[in-house]
């Protein structure tokens, strides 16, 4: 407990709105950085906008469908793609990384007896499972 | 002899009885090459002017107290050499996200008062008389928490999160940190009486994992990782007692 | 007008001041502690010990032996009825404290670990790996937290001691925050504010180590005991004074010098790098003088070699150290051996208390480095003053307490008085003339002549020169004039007060140190090489008078162990 007395007068410095950018003048390159995977989020909601409605123009025939999948082939709509793929492969790499987390320093949350299972077992694990996941799904979509 | 290099340091300059809001004053100051940053600041104290405020006192980097932003980076500055600046203008200013008092010295209640929120104590049903002698611990065990224990309370963590920059109620990296080193310590059974505090919605969930806490923290303490532990062992406890409601455990 | 009132006051929030707060609050229920720490307690400088707690931990080793070590390290001013039970009692607290979450290193099996460390015949030092001040404060203060009778008073500076019909009743002190002195009310006081390690030029003290206490007990006519003993710590980093800690050579590492010779076969073969301090320092002086040393920049220095421990003992027992002369001189110890010098590092003498920490000044109590309850006598064992701190910081608390229960509080009106008058002479002292002196000039001057008259060597005539100097230092601190006239977190005002507090600190220091015609302990005399039992087995009491202290004597207490020639 501290004696709640005398406080004097202090100064709080407002936030910037541009503070992922510039911290006082000088580039945090890793605050960018989470900001653009914050940002990742917006281009897969837009995604799975997309996505939704062509399921939806499945239901409305074979031709509406045709003609929206037609164009999609356009240019800005294939710009978008990448930025999406690009976006959505940062988040999950980096998202994955963060298993790792849950094992470093000492402890672990998964152990094997006493010893603590190294992190890097973690995430080989995390990035398989991702890597295996996206070619059955790519497998199931290309095939059938 | 050489000409005496010098390096300009630029000081945020806060003082509340004559001004609303900060200013800059540079000072030129002798470059010696084995300074610290701190060394520097004391100089300026000493021998070119003595209203400058700040805090610091064992200038080997374990009590804590001289955490500033050096150019736009949070740091112990008993710890950062001033030949790693030089020979280019420096900009030394408070910790960020805290109010400041006076020029270099920040408010730290807010983080004192979470830090007690957490109860950073050991918790026990039952205590075991001194008499009985100590609690055993083995080596592994001790290594569970040994990297939560070395926060030495420096503030820097909090400077460098944009979460607590722009929402207080944040408990925040060291708080969290600490925490968690007594829910892994194997003398301890408070972890329940912690989980209100630390597994909130201004807890572990209010961190969208910046990760800057631990790239900053000079104890290697990776607060980031005991939020991110946290919210692990918390999502799969909340599971286990969905799924197995009897099993519940302490 | 309300002031604050306490039954129990620390004046100082480290290891014993912690420690007493909570040994204060536990004495009986109701308690009402108040704790001032000019610096949050964590910051305190219990902080920054490395090496490790000393108790009586294993089978291999006894009560009497670490008596023994603790006594003939002493050079045998300690005090032996103090020895015998500190050494007993020191073994509960460490165990307190481990339930209390310090994480101490541990064996395999689970119990807490020791090594071996100077002066001690057998390992029992307890330790988390090499920073276990830093653990024992954190464990401290963040235990203190849970204790809703402790109030804090953070970044609160006591300018004095009240004292009302011969009893202390409370302190005056300056919060440092808003600039406002205010009067604390309180039945009892306990002095737990360290050492004044800063008062020489070379230390590994932090800055806050300015003998504050010391000087606020000597002020209102409590004696200083024992003040002439300044322990140097024979490792400490050329330039900075960064402490090296002895764990470095209890885990094995060699002193060299410049002829690649572990010298200190020369001096203590029987222990060589786990001879105590004052001897250590000592040869260092001699290995100078014979021109075995390496010269650097900040003078010269001999190695301290940990090349043959490996990185894994080195990473897992003293990662501090590695850490800290990677930062601070770019060496690894791992492929590299690490400069050291002998460094002041520890003061044996202070506040004048009996065995339970209790002064001749009714109501005030004073433990840890801030005390002088004759432990230590003339040197100090390494790992014992952590100890110390929880040992006597606890019976000062507890006597404190009791102290209190059977007390009434002063009356508050003359105290706010009091407050007033204290505010009033500050304000003229330091802002009211326009003073050319500066603090920092004065205290370089204190540092310089200190390390030349009371350093590790004395003789008559430079101590005098020392007594005079100071002397004059005190009349240039009459015409200080600070750059800082305001109020808000004015730190020149407390730079100025905490160097009033060292000149009188060095003053009592240097006039005791010129009275002792003997070599003892870390208490070295060219000029009076020899120990002498017949005049000086005694501890020496400095009274603050107009002039110059008053120097007086008191018997040492011994028990069961007669004073030998101390060789190791």
């Amino acid at each position: 407990m501290m004696l709640d007395s005398e406080t004097t007068k202090t100064y709080t410095r407002p936030i910037s709105k541009a503070w992922w950018l510039r911290d006082r003048g000088h580039f945090n390159r890793r605050y960018f950085m989470f900001l653009l995977r914050e940002l990742t989020s917006v281009f897969v909601a837009l995604y799975v906008v997309i996505f939704t409605y062509e399921i939806f123009l499945l239901t409305k025939g074979p031709d509406a469908h045709a003609a929206f999948q037609e164009s999609l082939r356009s240019g800005p709509f294939i710009v978008f793609f990448v930025i999406a793929l690009l976006f959505a492969l940062y988040h999950s790499w980096t998202w994955l990384g963060l298993t790792t987390k849950m094992q470093a320093a000492g402890r672990g949350l998964v152990k094997i007896g006493t010893k603590t299972l190294p992190p890097i077992f973690i995430a080989l694990g995390s990035y398989g499972a991702w890597i295996v996941a996206t070619c059955v799904i790519a497998y199931l979509f290309l095939t059938l | 002899m050489s000409d005496l290099r010098t390096i300009k340091i630029t000081v945020l300059r806060y003082r509340p009885e004559e001004e609303d809001e900060p200013t800059e004053q540079t000072y030129e100051v002798e470059f010696r090459d084995d300074w610290v940053v701190l060394d520097a600041l004391n100089h300026i104290k000493d021998h070119i002017d003595g209203t400058l405020s700040f805090r610091w006192s064992c200038r080997m980097g374990v009590c804590g107290s001289c955490g500033m932003m050096v150019n736009g980076e949070p740091k112990l500055t008993c710890a950062a050499m001033l030949r790693d600046y030089y020979p280019n203008e420096m900009h030394v200013e408070p910790l960020v996200n805290f109010p400041i008092v006076r020029d270099l010295v920040t408010d730290m209640t807010d983080f004192m008062d979470k830090l007690k929120a957490v109860k950073p104590w050991i918790i026990r049903e039952e205590e075991k008389p001194v008499s009985e002698g100590e609690y055993l611990q083995t080596p592994d065990q001790l290594k569970d928490y040994k990297q939560f224990s070395q926060c030495i309370n420096c503030m820097l963590c909090y400077a460098a999160c944009p979460v607590y920059g722009l929402e207080h109620d944040f408990v925040g990296p060291a708080a969290i940190a600490l925490g968690h080193r007594y829910n892994l310590d194997s003398r301890d059974e408070g972890n329940q009486q912690r989980q209100h505090v630390i597994a909130s919605k201004e807890g572990i969930w209010e961190c969208t994992y910046v990760g800057e806490c631990s790239v900053v923290c000079p104890k290697h303490v990776d607060p980031a990782e005991a939020i991110q532990q946290t919210k692990v062992a918390t999502t799969t406890n909340r599971l286990k007692s969905l799924v197995m409601p009897w099993g519940n455990k302490k | 007008m309300n002031i604050p009132k306490h039954d129990v006051l620390l004046v100082g929030g480290g290891g014993a001041g912690l420690r007493a707060a909570i040994a204060a609050s536990e004495t009986y229920r109701g308690a009402d502690i108040g704790v001032v720490s000019k610096v949050y307690p964590m910051r305190s400088h219990t902080v920054s010990a490395e090496g490790g707690t000393a108790a009586v931990m294993r089978e291999d080793d006894n009560l009497d032996l670490h008596a023994y070590d603790t006594i003939k390290g002493s050079d045998y001013l300690g005090d032996q009825d103090v020895v015998e039970a500190f050494v007993k009692e020191a073994v509960d607290e460490v165990i307190q404290l481990e339930h209390w979450g310090c994480p101490w290193s541990r064996d395999e099996d689970g119990r807490v670990s020791v090594r071996a460390f100077g002066g001690m015949s057998v390992k029992r030092t307890l330790y988390a790996a090499d920073k276990t001040g830093f653990h024992m404060l954190h464990a401290l203060f963040q235990t203190s937290l849970k204790y809703d009778a402790i109030t804090r008073y953070d970044e609160w500076f006591v300018t004095s001691l009240l004292v009302e019909d011969g009893r202390v009743c409370g302190v005056t002190a300056l919060n440092i925050r808003s600039g406002n002195i205010h009067a604390i009310s309180a039945k009892s006081v306990i002095i737990c504010t360290g050492g004044a390690g800063k008062i020489f030029p070379f230390t590994t003290n932090a800055a806050i180590k300015n003998g504050d206490g010391m000087a606020l007990a000597y002020r209102i006519g409590c004696p200083l005991k024992d003040l002439e003993f300044v322990q140097y710590h024979p490792t400490g980093l050329p330039g900075t004074g960064i402490l090296m800690t002895e764990a470095s050579r209890g885990e094995g590492g060699h002193l060299v010098n410049s002829k690649g010779e572990r010298y200190l076969s020369e001096y203590v073969p029987g222990k060589m790098e786990l001879g105590p301090r004052d001897i250590l320092s000592r040869s260092f002086i001699h290995e100078q003088r014979q021109g075995n040393v390496f010269e650097g920049p900040d003078g010269s220095y001999v190695h301290l070699d940990l090349r043959h421990l490996g990185e894994k003992v080195i990473d897992e027992k003293l990662p501090f150290v590695r850490e800290l002369t990677r930062n601070y001189v770019g060496i690894d110890p791992v492929i590299e051996p690490i400069p050291v010098r002998p460094v002041v590092h520890y003061c044996m003498g202070g506040v004048h208390t009996d065995i339970h920490g209790a002064t001749p000044i009714s109501g005030l109590y004073a433990a840890g480095e801030a005390a002088c309850v004759s432990l230590n006598g003339a040197n100090r064992l390494g790992s014992n003053s952590l100890t110390e701190c929880l040992v006597f910081g606890a019976r000062a608390g507890q006597v404190a307490a009791q102290h209190a229960a059977d007390t009434d509080f002063a009356d508050s009106a003359s105290m706010v008085k009091m407050a007033q008058d204290e505010q009033k002479r500050i304000e003229t002292q330091f802002f009211g003339n326009n003073g050319k002196e500066r603090v920092a000039n004065i205290r370089d001057d204190l540092r310089q002549t200190m390390e030349e008259g009371a350093g590790i060597f004395r003789t008559e005539d430079a101590l005098k020169t020392t007594c005079d100097t100071i002397r004059t230092l005190k009349e240039r601190y009459e015409n200080i004039g600070i750059d800082d006239h305001s109020r808000v977190f004015n730190t020149d005002l407390v730079n100025a007060l905490e160097l009033g507090y060292m000149l009188d600190v060095a003053e009592g220091l240097a006039h005791s140190a010129l009275l002792r015609r003997e070599s003892r302990g870390s208490h070295a005399r060219s000029d009076y090489e020899e120990r002498d039992d017949e005049n000086f087995l005694k501890h020496s009491l400095a009274y603050q008078t107009d002039g110059d202290p008053r120097i007086e004597y008191m018997p040492v207490t011994l028990t069961r162990w007669e004073p030998e020639e101390r060789t190791y």
